[in-house]
């Protein structure tokens, strides 16, 4: 079929010509940007929290250090037992050590740090008194804060001693905890992200039913079952379905209009024709009456003109009927070919009613012809009419459907068929097989014209019941 | 016969009434739909020529308003687009044959006779009642293979009640199927033509061709 396709596309899952699919892409590509600048913004956000409650700690364990130590004779004591037990208990991870800048040697290390080899070189540079400094250090694969603090004491001598106090923690814990959180972020994170999808997904499929609504609409109206779009549209496609309806009936109205100006054509056309060819019969009459039949110039120019009535009519019937066949109207209807074939025989059993021919009607009745009822009607009346006319009273009608909406149509006969020279020649325009009959001798050319309008073919066989077989496909 | 030629363009109307006419057909013409309608309803035709392209009432509607009116008479319709729909929807409509524009009007003629002859029960144009015979399609009649010289009338007359064999006609009847509706008619004349018809068909008066029925009408009887 020729025109708009009016085939049903289907969506490849991840194609991007369908409004559903971006929007979905859309969101699976920016649902997990967000989701990941989310987590770690609140990763990075929890660690710096952890890392300052940390210092916070250390700067807590620097002054109940300071606070427990005592200057006697220019050296610092500091208890045995101290109230941090962590400091009190070897490899707790927490550990202290102080350094006098005097001779930049260790003067007191916690019980918790006595194995710890960075007490040997530790610290980096000696601060100015009362600065502060807070740093992570990675020593032998061990990763540790440290917080640095110098103090200044004044001796009986008004001598200043400065000391370096060193609080270090193992980073374990902080990781560990870190981890905790890390996982139960990622977690909701991951699960929020995929709640969000399905509901975006349910959402959307909400949203653009309308739109769906529409074009299965629209589908009905291509395949004939109704005219116009009647369903109830929200507000934002109210505009395009009305436009759409008012096309449709524009459409329609020209149709059924330029159909009118055709029949009203062929009337004015073909009445004064008629009146010409009744004029030249009372002519011959008035000139048998007179006897002048024998004058052979007025009997050839009779002929002449009744040879030019006879093309002329041709020529309009022709042409006419070319001129309203309509394959690529989208929203042509379907048509159901058996109930069609009963009409036309019903009509033409009445025409023929003398011949009592057999037709046999192979149609189901779910069998139907997308395209407009006026070219099926055309075709099965010019057939149908060779048949009845050449056939010796059995015709078999068979139609079936071919690729969903493509019909097969077979008309044979038991007549005398043609010969293989004829099949050709008779598809002609005005071209016939058979001058015994009265007929306007452009049936089958108007076949063959209205299904090549449809990119169809037709083929002219062999009947089984021995005449000829016009089988069709459009 | 009688006929009504339903056809709007004058020229071709008056075409086919002279041809009519001239065939011995008793011919009544109606311009559009809606005077074709009531005459339709109103006399009794043998058969009408329905153009389908009418002012008013188109053919298609006219047809089957008749119809629907229980009127039978054949209707033979002109089509000018002569596409299958219009032919179709046409003989749908109650009509029973059809004719392109342009056509021969001989074309027209057989038409016309083989419907009358279809409508009367007659698989063919020759009527033969023993040595009587008529021919419908040159409208003509025979006895004892002699041809009868018949005036138009007598000849119709003989013709209307042979195809109404054994059916009883009137006057009436047959002064309305022999006469257009304009013709100023006597029923007196439909005597004279019976006793013609007796006379040229059987002058011994054995065979009684034609009865009358007293007070009623006539009747074939062969």
């Amino acid at each position: 079929m020729t025109g708009l396709s009016r085939e049903k596309k289907t969506i490849l899952p991840l194609s991007t010509n369908s409004i559903n699919n971006r929007l979905l892409i859309a969101s699976l590509i920016l649902l997990p940007l967000f989701c990941g600048i989310l987590g770690f913004s609140l990763d990075k956000a929890f660690s710096e929290s952890l890392k300052s409650n940390e210092k916070a700690q250390l700067l807590l364990q620097a002054y109940a250090l300071i606070a427990s130590a005592e200057l006697n004779n220019n050296e610092l004591w500091l208890p045995e037992q101290l109230t941090e037990d962590k400091l009190n208990q070897v490899s707790s991870g927490l550990f202290a050590v102080i350094y006098s800048d005097k001779d930049g040697k260790a003067v007191w290390i916690s019980p918790s740090g006595k194995n710890s080899s960075i007490t040997q070189n530790w610290p980096p540079e000696a601060l100015p008194s009362g600065d502060q400094l807070f740093t992570e250090l990675d020593h032998h694969d061990e990763k540790l804060f440290s917080f640095q603090y110098s103090v200044t004491w004044e001796t009986s001598d008004k001598e200043n001693l400065t000391f370096q106090f060193g609080i270090f923690n193992n980073q374990q814990t902080f990781n560990e905890q870190v981890l905790t959180y890390q996982r139960s972020l990622w977690g909701w994170l991951g699960a929020i992200a995929i709640s969000i999808i399905i509901l975006q997904t349910l959402i959307l499929k909400w949203g653009l039913r309308p739109i769906r609504i529409v074009a299965e609409d629209l589908r009905s109206v291509q395949d004939g079952q109704t005219t116009q779009l009647k369903g109830h549209y929200p507000i934002e496609l109210i505009e395009m379905t009305s436009s759409i309806n008012a096309l449709l009936a524009t459409e329609a109205e020209q149709r059924t209009r330029y159909k009118d100006s055709l029949s009203n054509l062929a009337h004015s056309l073909k009445t004064p024709l008629a009146i010409m060819q009744g004029s030249l019969y009372e002519l011959r009459n008035s000139d048998f009456e007179e006897n002048n039949s024998r004058d052979i110039n007025k009997s050839s120019a009779r002929k002449e003109l009744s040879e030019q009535i006879k093309r002329i009519d041709q020529i309009i019937s022709y042409q006419l009927k070319r001129s309203v066949v309509a394959p690529n109207n989208p929203f042509s209807t379907m048509i159901n070919v058996r109930h069609q074939c009963e009409r036309v025989i019903t009509a033409l059993k009445k025409v023929y009613v003398e011949n009592h021919t057999f037709v046999e009607l192979e149609v189901e009745k779910n069998i139907f012809f997308r395209g407009d009822e006026n070219d099926l009607v055309e075709v099965l009346g010019n057939l149908l009419d060779n048949a009845f006319k050449y056939g010796n009273e059995h015709i078999l009608i068979r139609a079936k459907q071919i690729r969903e909406h493509n019909l097969n149509l077979a008309i044979e006969d038991n007549g005398s068929g043609i010969s293989e020279e004829l099949k050709n020649k008779v598809l002609e325009r005005g071209e016939r097989a058979d001058t015994s009959q009265q007929g306007q001798g452009i049936g089958l050319a108007t076949v063959t014209d209205i299904v090549s309008h449809y990119s169809g073919s037709l083929k002219l066989e062999n009947s089984k019941l021995g005449g000829l077989a016009v089988i069709i496909e459009f | 016969m009688r006929i009504l030629v339903v056809e709007d363009e004058t020229i071709l109307r008056q075409q086919l009434e002279k041809l009519l006419t001239q065939h011995q057909y008793a011919v009544d013409s109606a311009k559009d739909g809606e005077d074709g309608f009531f005459l339709g309803k109103e006399y009794e035709y043998d058969i009408a020529i329905v153009d389908l392209g009418l002012p008013k009432i188109n053919g298609i509607e006219l047809i089957k308003k008749w119809r629907l009116d229980n009127i039978n008479f054949p209707i033979l319709i002109l089509t000018a687009r002569g596409n299958w729909q219009d032919k179709v929807s046409g003989l749908d409509s109650g009509a029973d044959d059809y004719l392109v524009k342009p056509f021969h009007l001989e074309e027209l003629l057989s038409r016309v006779k083989a419907l009358l002859r279809r409508s009367k029960g007659q698989a063919n144009s020759l009527l033969i009642f023993g040595k009587l015979c008529l021919d419908l399609s040159a409208k003509s009649a025979s006895f004892a293979e002699q041809k009868l010289e018949l005036t138009a009338y007598e000849y119709n007359t003989l013709e209307y009640l042979a195809l109404n064999r054994g059916n009883v006609i009137s006057k009436t009847e047959l002064t309305e199927h022999l006469y257009a509706q304009d013709y100023d008619r006597d029923s007196n004349v439909i005597e004279v033509f019976i006793g013609r018809l007796r006379k040229k068909i059987d002058p011994t008066g054995k065979l009684e061709v034609i009865n009358t029925v007293r007070g009623q009408g006539y009747r074939f009887s062969l």
